[in-house]
């Protein structure tokens, strides 16, 4: 055996379960979603078969190598690096026109040519094409194109193997392209036969009723509501019981660090600053996001979130943004950093950078229970409980999500007037079919994808603010701890805003997640060394109400819990997904405007409250 | 007859006849098949102003309206 390990790339179009594929060869959890774009980078796995191994370059969907977009760029540039030993085009059976398109263009790429690099023709989703009626006479398509054509279905685990043998058998072989020649309209029409005609009638129908004038908005509006009530109904119990699992730990972690010797103040720190912030934010955000992500992936996998993209370009357009936007928003009240990463979906720069920069203006589930509570406590007094309140505090927090989805629209509008002026780029959006989608994959993906991901990058920023937020409600100077130090500093801000200082604090001390921001605020009023639970709302209000509160310094904290900087593992992913450090700061800066400018107002016009 | 895409009716099949949009988005409208010659039909109107659905090398493109009004076709016995 030679010691040069071969090289195969899976090159394809768009959506034709590429992605699939590769996994399925690679065993990799490379990400797969049922719209355009979700390899932007490309990703690499290996796969062994018959002793042999193989590494497996995964190519960005492309619909040509003609136009510039990055993709294809990307993709035509691997292709021709000399690197590929055998090259894989990957069509799909309900559309092979298009891949044969692609096909052809590969095959006419002077690289290919001249080097007489082998190319294997992958045919997916056959099962898919078989449901419709499409059948495909593969024999021909062989006879025509000498070269291997493999029939696949991603889903079945005896094409993968064979076509893991084609790949391995063609490697080192060389292919003769000269005389090739060959039209994919033609070769299509002749290939393929449909038993069915009117096999898009169905979906035609469902479409008409999806992206309908009314029942599009109604269904949007009842799914987007129906995936909040589960995630915040579901996500109740396992929170309790993680949050009694690690409330449980503690004592007895800081019984053993005082066995081991550690210093009392150490293990105060450690204990009941790092570890409770870090146990709290786990406790409190694990379980919803388990239960949001793979809903909305569901949902994704389905094939309905570019029905929705579609149904809603309209509202985008006027503000000069993408439809794609409102899939990436609509991420953002699961996880607004996972909302902003999803915004690679978006092809043109500007408008995927409009869709960052607004993202954290939607309120995510880290601070869906900080507006409920304070629905519930200042604007229900006496309606607790019963059904009218419920009915009430739902719609309220209706109103705070549109109040948020209106602020992501003049955001976006205000954004393509000023800094990010420009005409909407080309924007196209593909339909793929509905797919039944595979509940266990999407399961296991979601939780680590997305969950587990942002979970991480949570956590590494909450222990140190954990310690942080320690040091200054225990360190004491003048008989007054820093805190209150720091709350009487920004006081007077605070009362600008019809807030108070301890809530500012607060805020900016919860910037590692919003779910911590009320249980500082109630440390600081109670004067306590460590974050504090009150699960009774009549004593949390008769504190609040104690401490100067009125209905107005609810509205305006409502009102900042929806426009302020966006959290820590927020700002670091837009960091990361623009590569600049003005984007962030712009990132930070909008959201915490609006929401100053729009307390302050709301404070100036009540003023007598 | 030749007129622009914006007018067809759901599920009336037509021939691309000429593209006029600007060059990025015409590339990019060719390689999705919005090309002369090509048999396409329209699937899913939308709302008004809103994004409109053509079957197009048995797949479903979403377009925007300014840009439906860039290709032209050609309806009629003829196709």
């Amino acid at each position: 055996m030679d010691d040069h390990q071969m090289a195969a790339a899976l090159a394809g179009n768009p959506n034709v379960g590429k992605s699939t594929i590769f996994n399925g060869l690679t065993g990799l959890r490379q990400k797969t979603g049922n719209w355009a774009g979700v390899t932007v980078a490309t990703a690499w796995g290996e796969f062994t078969c018959n002793g042999k191994t193989c590494r497996l370059v995964d190519l960005p969907g492309t619909y040509s190598l003609n136009t510039h977009s990055r993709e294809e760029e990307v993709a035509k540039q691997y292709l021709c690096s000399g690197d590929p030993d055998a090259i894989v085009v990957v069509g799909d059976a309900t559309c092979l026109e298009r891949g044969l398109h692609l096909l052809k263009q590969i095959l006419d790429l002077e690289q290919v040519k001249d080097e007489g690099i082998p190319v294997v023709l992958c045919v997916n989703l056959c099962d898919e094409a078989r449901k419709k009626g499409i059948e495909i006479d593969f024999e021909l398509l062989r006879d025509v194109l000498q070269i291997p054509v493999v029939s696949c279905c991603a889903r079945c685990a005896g094409d993968l193997a064979q076509l893991k043998e084609t790949i391995l058998e063609c490697g080192g072989t060389r292919g003769h392209y000269e005389c090739l020649d060959f039209s994919p309209k033609n070769l299509a029409r002749e290939t393929v036969r449909y038993t069915r005609v009117n096999y898009r009638k169905q979906e035609e129908a469902i479409d008409r009723i999806i992206t309908g004038r009314f029942t599009g908005s109604l269904l949007m509006v009842v799914l987007l509501l129906g995936v909040f009530w589960l995630t915040m109904a579901g996500a109740n119990i396992p929170s309790g019981l993680l949050w009694d699992f690690f409330f449980s730990l503690e004592d007895h972690l800081a019984l053993l660090l005082s066995a081991m010797r550690v210093p009392d103040p150490v293990i105060q720190a450690l204990v009941y600053g790092v570890y409770r912030v870090l146990a709290w934010v786990v406790s409190v955000m694990l379980p919803p996001m388990a239960i949001f992500f793979p809903l909305f992936t569901l949902l994704e996998d389905l094939g309905y979130l570019p029905r929705v993209a579609f149904h809603m370009d309209r509202s985008f357009k006027r503000c000069r943004a993408c439809g794609k936007q409102c899939l990436t928003m609509a991420m953002g009240f699961g996880c607004n950093a996972a909302g902003v990463m999803g915004c690679r979906i978006i092809d043109s720069p500007r408008e995927r950078l409009i869709a960052i920069l607004t993202n954290s203006l939607v309120p995510c589930n880290g601070r869906f229970p900080t507006l409920f509570t304070l629905i519930t406590l200042f604007f229900l007094t006496g309606l607790q409980g019963s059904a009218a309140g419920s009915l009430l505090s739902a719609l309220m927090l209706t109103g705070a999500i549109l109040a948020g989805v209106a602020a992501t629209l003049g955001c976006s509008w205000l954004l393509s007037h000023t800094l990010l002026k420009g005409i909407p780029s080309a924007f196209t959006l593909e339909l793929p079919p509905y797919r039944r989608p595979q509940v266990g994959k999407v399961l296991v993906r979601s939780v680590f994808d997305r969950t587990l991901f942002v979970l991480g990058r949570a956590a590494a920023v909450a222990a140190p603010a954990g310690l942080v937020i320690w040091l200054l409600a225990n360190l004491n100077l003048g008989g007054q701890s820093l805190l209150a130090y720091l709350t009487g500093f920004f006081d007077p801000l605070g009362r600008l805003m019809g807030l108070d200082g301890v809530i500012l604090v607060a805020f900016i001390l919860g910037f590692p997640a919003n779910e911590i921001v009320i249980p500082i605020m109630l440390m600081a009023y109670l004067q306590r060394g460590a974050l504090v639970e009150m699960t009774d709302s009549a004593s949390l209000f008769t504190l609040l109400v104690n401490n100067g509160w009125t209905w107005k310094t609810a509205l305006c904290m409502l009102i900042f819990c929806l426009f302020h900087w966006p959290c820590s593992t927020t700002c670091l992913t837009v960091k990361k997904e623009t590569g600049s450090l003005k984007w962030t700061a712009v990132a930070v800066l909008l959201p915490t405007v609006l929401g100053v400018v729009l307390c302050a107002a709301v404070n100036g016009i009540f003023f007598w409250a | 007859m030749v007129i622009p895409l914006s007018q067809i009716d759901l599920g009336e099949k037509v021939r691309v006849v000429w593209v006029a949009s600007e060059k990025h988005m015409a590339d990019r409208l060719a390689d999705l098949g919005f090309v002369p010659d090509e048999e396409i039909s329209c699937v899913l109107k939308g709302r008004r102003g809103g994004m409109r659905a053509y079957l197009v090398r048995n797949a479903v493109i979403g377009l925007r309206e300014e840009n439906i009004g860039e290709i032209f076709v050609r309806t009629g016995s003829s196709v």
